[in-house]
């Protein structure tokens, strides 16, 4: 089994909503690589309301999304 | 039953803030995101419990001053609107989304250590002291071009008013059952302790009536910050605080009885520091402790500086467009739509505006995403 491509976007302690905007644009970015399963989106944030709009858009788009909570922030992982 | 011991009205705002701080933090409830994502991204999830909080508003406070429990009413805050009150709506409304919380969203979220948001209070600070310096001008302008009789609908007609709630509670019933219909109410989000949206909305709208109950006026905020404002002043500059007439001149008085009751911006003890700064530590507090209850707390260190840049511009704008429209978004939001005051609807339709505008700034010129 060939290893993803993962990709890491920090957005602790940043403005409202640059964290959904950004992961909007980097998934947009990323499409085709990752509909084809060689890419992994990994979204780092402290926002609380990013765990609700970030899956909600991203599921949207037909991806799979999985939420964990990591020491004192949120990791929210978007994959094929 | 009007509490007139300034003590009591601090400690129970400082109670209803702690309650406040707790609610808006697990909810995430922030106004300006509320209408930020409205147009920037379709997203009418936290719009809609709004919607729902000020009909829950317009019937418990309509039905309070039926049953003749209310102190005042309308609230001794509130005013004839004027043609300001729609050019700060529109300030505060690009304010708040650039700074990323309106005057309650911007302290639950620094209560949590985003330093985005501590960076964003503190331009409210400094956007009060300079608005304070110019105060004389703006309230002439407030004066100038203030229009009609009645401070709201209820003044003009209660026949009008009472009509006005019924048709309004209604049709927004009929849109809350479709909603229901379409699972629009049953939010998810992945945040542990998440409060969905609407029970938010109830929450918040009984604790404000509480306020209002008690302590004489809806939950206001904003003079708050100009007093915290009007004390760091006193102590760095004494000579120059002592000429500003912003500071020596009370913004409400109050007769009951034989006595009167004052507040202002001024740095001293009075009803505004009862009503308004108990509910600042309050917030501050009440999200605090709930952001280390559910371990969330930590410091991530300062943002981009674009956006520390926009915090403190916001912030400064924030502070300008409230004293210039004589109130913020706690004041005429989550007050005024429910004594549906002709202040309020002016100032909220230009907030709408101003979050319109903030947003396409925030997206191009911030964040460039």
């Amino acid at each position: 089994m060939k290893n993803k491509e993962m990709i890491d976007i920090d957005m602790l302690g940043q403005v409202c909503p640059a964290c959904l905007l950004v992961a909007l644009k980097v998934i947009n970015e990323h499409r085709e690589r990752l509909k084809k399963g060689e890419v992994e989106i990994v979204v780092r944030t402290d926002h609380r309301d990013a765990t609700r709009t970030i899956p909600q858009s991203a599921e949207a788009m037909g991806y799979r999304v999985v939420v964990e909570k990591v020491k004192t922030c949120y990791e929210i992982r978007i994959s094929s | 039953m009007f509490i007139t011991n300034l003590y009591l009205i601090f400690f129970l705002n400082f109670s209803m803030g702690v309650l406040l701080g707790i609610t808006i933090y697990r909810s995430d409830y922030c106004m300006a995101g509320m209408f930020r994502d409205a147009f920037l991204l379709r997203d009418f999830t936290l719009l809609r419990s709004l919607h729902l909080f000020v009909a829950i508003s317009m019937v418990l406070f309509f039905t309070a001053h039926l049953m003749g429990v209310l102190p005042f009413y309308p609230p001794p805050t509130y005013s004839l609107p004027s043609l300001m009150s729609l050019a700060g709506g529109f300030v505060f409304g690009v304010g708040m989304v650039l700074a990323g919380g309106c005057v309650v969203g911007t302290l639950y979220k620094m209560a949590s250590g985003n330093l985005t948001n501590l960076i964003g209070f503190f331009g409210i600070i400094t956007g009060s002291l300079l608005y304070a310096e110019m105060h004389p001008f703006f309230s002439h302008l407030y004066k100038t071009y203030q229009i009609g009789r009645h401070i709201t609908l209820y003044d003009l007609s209660p026949l009008a008013a009472a009509a006005f709630v019924g048709i309004f509670v209604l049709l927004s019933t009929v849109v809350f059952l479709r909603w229901k219909k379409k699972g629009f109410w049953d939010v998810r989000a992945y945040a542990v302790g998440y409060l969905k949206p609407w029970k938010a909305a109830l929450i918040i709208a009984i604790l404000n009536l509480l306020v209002y109950l008690l302590s004489g006026w809806p939950m206001g905020i904003t003079t708050g910050y100009a007093k915290l404002g009007a004390y760091l002043e006193r102590y760095l500059a004494p000579g120059h605080y002592s000429h500003v007439l912003f500071f020596h001149s009370p913004s409400v008085g109050i007769h009951t009885g034989d006595r009167l009751i004052t507040g202002g911006a001024g740095a001293a003890f009075d009803i505004i520091t009862a009503q308004e700064v108990s509910l600042i530590v309050g917030i501050l507090i009440g999200s605090f402790l709930t952001s280390l209850y559910y371990r969330e707390f930590r410091i991530y260190g300062l943002p981009p500086l674009r956006q520390t840049i926009s915090a403190f511009t916001g912030g400064m704008m924030i502070a300008f467009g409230a004293r210039v429209a004589s109130g913020c978004n706690v004041k005429f939001v989550l007050g005024g739509l429910g004594l549906i005051s002709f202040q309020a609807i002016m100032f909220v339709s230009a907030m709408t505006a101003g979050a319109y505008a903030g947003g396409i700034i925030l997206k191009k010129v911030v964040l460039r995403v």
